[in-house]
């Protein structure tokens, strides 16, 4: 005979089957409730720790769509006033370069001429000016709470300021870094254009060499390079990282929005003095023109005869120094359209990922639980039937 | 032909029926039990009678026939090895339900699988709300408003830390509260069996069986199993010289031998939680001879005084004198003998007596005189030869009941103070031997034993001892410090140090009289249980529970168990936690803050522009303006080297009194190996100043032109109320005040502004460098090492982990889930196990109806055919009584 087969020992195998079978209809029938693989993450570490991981990747995903809207709204902005810009200057450029070829008779139409030339100078930075988003000015670099451009009068005549400083700057040469390395006080790389911080550059140096740079960083030019050149990076998504060690941004890991409007509209003046800056350019032409004859278009002098044609081609060189400037907003005005769209994508893959992490198929969780609860009506059934049965119960 | 008497068929008859009867009574109680918890089926055991002995008439044949049937006794049916294997099961098994009780209410804290919104859990999609709000900010710099959506963020961040922390709190104040309930259980089980024990021990004396008894009595040792590792074992215990009855006895598994006791028959033993305990001493080894500073009465080496052999004075004075006739001659016993008498009498007699040995004379010799100083009366008996029993302290040496242990040499200081020089032998040549009527002071000791081994104490001291440069052991628990030695235990004000050991009472009976030992002694010690003194069940699962630290272990957790980096409890949980706080603030207060001689004016001339009244304004001469003036103040020089030491200047200048409050000491010494001073300086990093420090010079101190804007600080304080960054941990942790008032705002950049001509900041940038660097900081790989919140962790440098924040907190779930998983997964084996083993009991000692059934049935035939036996006797006699009578 082998092992008796009491009572109690079906009744306590019995409660511990049918308490099996419980658990495994509430955890199927969780799983139809909650539409979910796993309700905790010690059901299945591995799956839940790949989930959060695509759940964090979506998360940062979001906020760079917003990133990249955001950035795409002030390229935007920037991409249509340079475009008005653009057509002010073309306009302006037809105009002159019209009257240049006028005769005497119609050359009266000059010094109205020159008026308009300034007041299109005007409104180009007004709109440079305008350019607003939120309450950061698009132009403005690293100093988005002020106005980029501002008018100054000096001897008599405007002066044109990007953030305090002259924009018809006279280049100055950046001493040889070979012959004359930059001091310790100075920025080290070649390629970087800021400026010293503050206070650490002496006022005078009886060094000779560190009077160089000395006078170098204390020009305009030198600041307008610098302002020229800022960056303002922002994280799209192309894998913010820092170097360990210095704890620079690396290159290439986020991207430069920076629109200084300096940068495009130009800068500087040529040995003649006559300036690289459109506004200026236009400005200048302008004077000229209002010098002349106002009846017979006469210039004032050979001297604002010769400068008008130069101006005129400066300012034929300004119009494709500003479309230049437009294409690159252009182009990155672009770069970020297909990054919006590639970051949709990702968004939605991911959100994918998550879902085939997690979400249970419905049709397999509502055929689990049937079986479930099947096994579980099973098993009531056999506790009704089997343990009430015993040979008293045939007893005489 | 059998020859037995005419109505003893009647006897066998009725046997019979009493047999059946006895047996349908067991059958029916068995079934009446069916359900009772803990029942062992019984049975009747039936003998048959036969005759003994040798018959005056027997049959040539030998046809004996027996006499009917004996209900010799009832006797359960139950298998100990099964029981055995069922209490080592139950032990595993409580352990692991303990555990994971304790797991699934850290899992309702700590796993965000599934909450939240669309399941991206509560801090983890907090974590991701900081990074959106710092984004946010990146975009809008200069804007007050997203800045406090930031704080907004990382004030809902820390709430949430906080209630992680308190919810912790919370299931570590609910297991203490379960553990002293066990406590107070399996001190009610350890009296319940002893009692059951007492009840059937009498009986058993009376010779009953006790079987009911027997069943409550396993019923309590099933519950007590899970709570506790145990050996049961059963023994004979003598009554008399006739009678035995058996003994259980309980003790702890694997606690060497002897084991731990828990039950000893009548006597048991009470677990005790004492509120602070002695701090044991990791290196103890009580196995070590070495470690014991006594020899035993059975000749082993023992630690415990009552145990040791009692140096008895036995001694007995022999005559070693030099030249000593050691032949006794009864007639004239100062001649010689192999012992000197003790005492040595006040007078002796001396015989004289002729060749033929008839007594001539007989002198009686005064010993007292002096002239007799040197008279020695000798013996040859031993037994008059012993050392006097009766202990002088003025004079140790003379005799007593013990030898001092162990025996001094040289100078010996008198219990009255004086002291006495012990010579080397005593005026009969024999060594000294100095007594004591103290017992204690007598108990032999070992020679192997080593008190300078740390190894051979029990207690550890937290005084270090200069030569080894560790801390002192000790066996003398008297000489702990309640204040330094002992440490938290049980329901103390810091629950986070409590150790929860417990010790053992000595074995007691139900009035409270001690258990002797086979010497009669009473053993009173109690018994202190270590870390891994138990192997298993509830309680030490529990005790782990609440105490294990795993990676953030110290030195004394892994020598008290090797195995303590390896096991996770609720303090891991909380550590881990913590680290996570103090990184994530200290890593966002750091990058919130420039060093306080980048920011502050910290010249050796310092100046400021301060009104000093009203002026009329150049422009409009009708109008009044401020009236400013340059103020410079000279600062008091301070220490040699290059060191400048601001102090709070009042200075009155025109009626105005102008107070800067700011105490900068920019630089710090460089010291040399000894810790000099070596004249050089380095300039301070943000870490070497103190909190007041950065409060004053936030509120007080003159900012240079370039840094006029700034308005960094500490982000994340340890209370609302301030702005201090240390000590902070998950449940304290918050945004400072600075922060909450807007006196201290995200740190846009850490450049300085422009500055214009004449010396005054431009306006402030809106650069966002520091915003990127907190952003990428975000997802930036990092060390988190045991020693951010806990300093004594055993880590030796190693990270236990290296990642982002954010991945970081899923480790901790993962570790949890982790750990959950492998203690459910025990838990379902050892409950399978567990039934199994049981259902194995209930095979053997269960009650089965349809085998009680069929028993009724069978007796009930047999009570039938037992009376039918006896109607046919009955009619039998009749014939042949009435039936053959004339």
């Amino acid at each position: 005979m082998g092992m008796r087969i009491t009572t109690n020992m079906m009744m306590n195998s019995y409660r511990f089957d049918l308490m099996n079978a419980t658990n495994t209809l509430a955890g199927s029938r969780d799983k139809v409730i909650t539409q979910r693989k796993f309700n905790s993450y010690s059901e299945d570490p591995t799956t839940a720790t790949h989930a959060w991981r695509i759940r964090r990747a979506y998360a940062k995903n979001e906020s760079y769509k917003i990133n990249n809207s955001d950035t795409g709204a002030r390229f935007n902005i920037a991409w249509e006033t340079l475009g008005s810009i653009k057509t002010n200057l073309y306009d302006a450029n037809a105009k002159a370069s019209a009257v240049r070829g006028l005769t005497d008779s119609t050359a009266s139409a000059r010094q109205p001429l020159g008026k308009v030339l300034s007041n299109t100078a005007d409104s180009v930075i007004q709109a440079m000016n305008s350019a607003k988003y939120g309450d950061h000015y698009v132009f403005s670099g690293e100093n988005a709470l002020n106005v980029p451009f501002t008018w100054e009068k000096k001897d008599g005549k405007d002066v044109l300021l990007y953030r305090g400083v002259d924009v018809n700057a006279k280049k100055v040469d950046m001493p040889d870094m070979v012959q004359n390395p930059r001091p310790d006080w100075a920025p080290q790389s070649a390629d970087d254009y800021s400026l010293p911080e503050p206070g650490k550059m002496p006022a005078t140096s009886n060094d000779p060499k560190e009077q160089e740079w000395i006078d170098y960083y204390s020009s305009d030019w030198a600041k307008l390079q610098a302002l020229a050149h800022e960056e303002t990076n922002v994280d799209l998504g192309m894998g913010l990282e820092e170097d360990g060690t210095t704890g620079e941004l690396i290159d290439g890991t986020a991207f430069n929005m920076a629109l200084p409007g300096i940068a495009m509209l130009g800068y500087g003046v040529d040995e003649d003095g006559l300036p690289y800056n459109g506004v200026m350019a236009m400005k200048a032409l302008g004077e000229i023109f209002d010098r002349c004859d106002p009846k017979t278009g006469e210039y004032a002098s050979k001297e604002d005869e010769a400068n008008a044609n130069k101006l005129l081609d400066r300012i034929s060189d300004v119009t494709d120094y500003v479309s230049n400037s437009y294409s690159q907003v252009d182009t990155k005005k672009t770069f970020l359209n297909s990054n919006e769209t590639r970051l949709k994508s990702q968004g939605d893959y991911l959100m994918e990922e998550i879902l085939n992490l997690e979400q249970i198929d419905m049709a397999d969780a509502i055929t689990s639980f049937s079986w479930d609860y099947y096994c579980y009506n099973a098993a009531l059934k056999i506790g009704n039937q089997l343990l009430s049965q015993s040979l008293i119960d045939y007893m005489n | 032909m059998a020859v037995m008497g005419t109505f003893s068929s009647f006897t066998t008859a009725r046997l019979a029926i009493y047999a059946s009867q006895a047996s349908l009574n067991v059958t029916g109680h068995n079934i009446a039990n069916i359900n009772t918890t803990g029942y062992t089926r019984q049975r009747m055991d039936l003998v048959s009678l036969g005759a003994t002995g040798w018959s005056e008439y027997s049959n040539s044949y030998q046809a004996k026939i027996g006499y009917g049937v004996l209900s010799e006794r009832v006797t359960q049916l139950r298998d100990p090895f099964l029981d055995i294997r069922y209490r080592d099961e139950q032990a595993n098994l409580g352990a692991a339900e303990a555990t994971l009780d304790g797991l699934n209410q850290l899992r309702n804290i700590l796993d965000e699988v599934g909450k939240g919104e669309d399941g991206f859990g509560v801090i983890e999609a907090q974590l991701n709300e900081f990074f959106d709000r710092l984004e946010g900010l990146k975009q809008r710099v200069g804007t007050d408003e997203y800045d406090n959506l930031v704080r907004s963020a990382g004030k809902t961040l820390a709430a949430y830390l906080n209630d992680s922390a308190k919810q912790i709190e919370t299931i570590r104040n609910n297991q203490i509260a379960k553990l002293n309930e066990s406590v107070e259980k399996v001190n009610g089980l350890l009296n319940e069996i002893r009692d059951l024990n007492e009840q059937i021990r009498a009986q058993s004396i009376c010779g009953d069986s006790a079987l009911e008894l027997r069943d409550a009595r396993n019923v309590a040792i099933d519950k007590l199993s899970s709570y506790l590792p145990i050996d049961v074992t059963y023994s004979m215990e003598k009554i008399d010289q006739n009678t035995e009855v058996e003994k259980l006895s309980i003790s702890l598994k694997d606690t060497g031998k002897p084991p731990i006791s828990l039950v000893d028959g009548i006597y048991a033993t009470q677990l005790i939680t004492n509120e602070k305990v002695a701090r044991p001493n990791p290196a103890y080894d009580p196995t070590l001879s070495s470690s014991c500073q006594y020899i035993g009465r059975d000749g082993k080496p023992t630690d415990i005084p009552r145990e040791a052999m009692v140096v008895k004075n036995d001694n007995v004075v022999e005559n070693n004198g030099a030249g000593a006739n050691k032949t006794y001659n009864a007639d004239n016993p100062t001649l010689g003998g192999p012992y000197i008498m003790q005492p040595q009498p006040d007078s002796v007699d001396i015989i004289t007596r002729d060749a033929n040995g008839e007594i001539t004379g007989t002198q009686t010799l005064d010993l007292t005189d002096p002239a007799n100083a040197n008279v020695v009366v000798y013996t040859d008996n031993p037994a008059k030869a012993k050392v006097p029993q009766t202990f002088d302290p003025a004079n140790p040496t003379a005799g007593g009941p013990y030898i001092l242990q162990p025996q001094p040499t040289g100078n010996y200081t008198l219990p009255d103070g004086t002291t006495i020089t012990l010579p080397a032998n005593d005026a009969n040549g024999n060594p000294i031997v100095v007594y004591t009527d103290d017992q204690n002071q007598a108990l032999k000791l070992n020679p192997e034993y080593e008190p300078n081994n740390p190894a051979s104490h029990k207690y550890m001291l937290s005084e270090i001892d200069p030569v080894s440069g560790k801390n002192k052991t000790t066996d003398d628990i008297t000489l702990l410090d309640p204040d330094k030695d002992y440490i938290d235990n049980f329901n103390s004000d810091n629950p986070e140090d409590n150790r929860y050991l417990f010790q053992l009472d000595s074995l007691k009976d139900r009035k409270g009289r001690f258990m002797r030992d086979k010497y009669g002694q009473e053993i009173k010690e109690t018994t202190d249980l270590t870390d891994t003194t138990l192997v298993g069940g509830s309680l030490q699962a529990m005790r782990e529970f609440l105490t294990e630290e795993g990676e953030f272990s110290s030195a004394y957790d892994i020598g008290m168990d090797p195995d303590a980096t390896t096991k996770r409890g609720l303090p891991y949980y909380q550590h881990v936690l913590d680290s996570w706080a103090v990184e994530f603030a200290r890593a966002f207060n750091e990058a919130n803050q420039l060093a306080p001689d980048v920011v502050y004016q910290t010249d050796d001339t310092v100046t400021t522009k301060v009104q000093v009244g009203e002026e009329p304004d150049p422009a409009n001469p009708g109008n009044m303006v401020p009236k400013y003036e340059q103020i410079a103040y000279h600062p008091v020089k301070g220490k040699e080297g290059g060191l400048v030491q601001y102090k709070a200047i009042t200075i009155d200048n025109n009626g105005v009194e102008i107070t800067v409050m700011k105490e900068v000491n920019t630089h710090k010494d460089v010291l040399d190996a000894d810790g000099n001073p070596t004249g050089k300086t380095v300039s301070k990093e943000l870490s070497d100043y103190s909190v007041a420090e950065l409060d004053a010079l936030r509120q007080n101190g003159l900012l240079k032109p370039e840094y006029e804007f700034y308005d960094g600080g500490v982000l994340f304080s340890n209370r609302s109320d301030g702005n201090d960054p240390t000590g902070i941990t998950a449940k304290n942790i918050t945004i400072s005040s600075g922060w909450e008032t807007g006196a201290i705002r995200v740190l846009n950049t850490r450049k300085p502004d422009g500055l214009n001509e004449d010396g005054t900041a431009d306006t402030h940038n809106t650069r966002q460098d520091n915003i990127l660097h907190m952003i990428a900081m975000m997802d930036q790989k990092r060390p988190f090492n045991p020693e951010l919140s806990v300093d004594d962790a055993q880590s030796q440098g190693s990270a236990f982990f290296k990642g982002s924040f954010q991945e970081y907190y899923t480790a901790v779930s993962a570790t949890l889930a982790m750990d959950t998983n492998i203690t459910n997964a025990r838990n379902v084996n050892y409950s399978v196990t567990s039934l199994d083993l049981d259902n194995q009991r209930s095979s053997v000692s269960g009650v089965d109806l349809n085998e009680e059934a069929t028993s009724m049935m069978q007796f009930q035939k047999s009570y039938s055919a037992a009376c039918r036996l006896l109607t046919t006797m009955d009619s039998m006699l009749d014939k042949l009584i009435n039936g053959t009578a004339i």
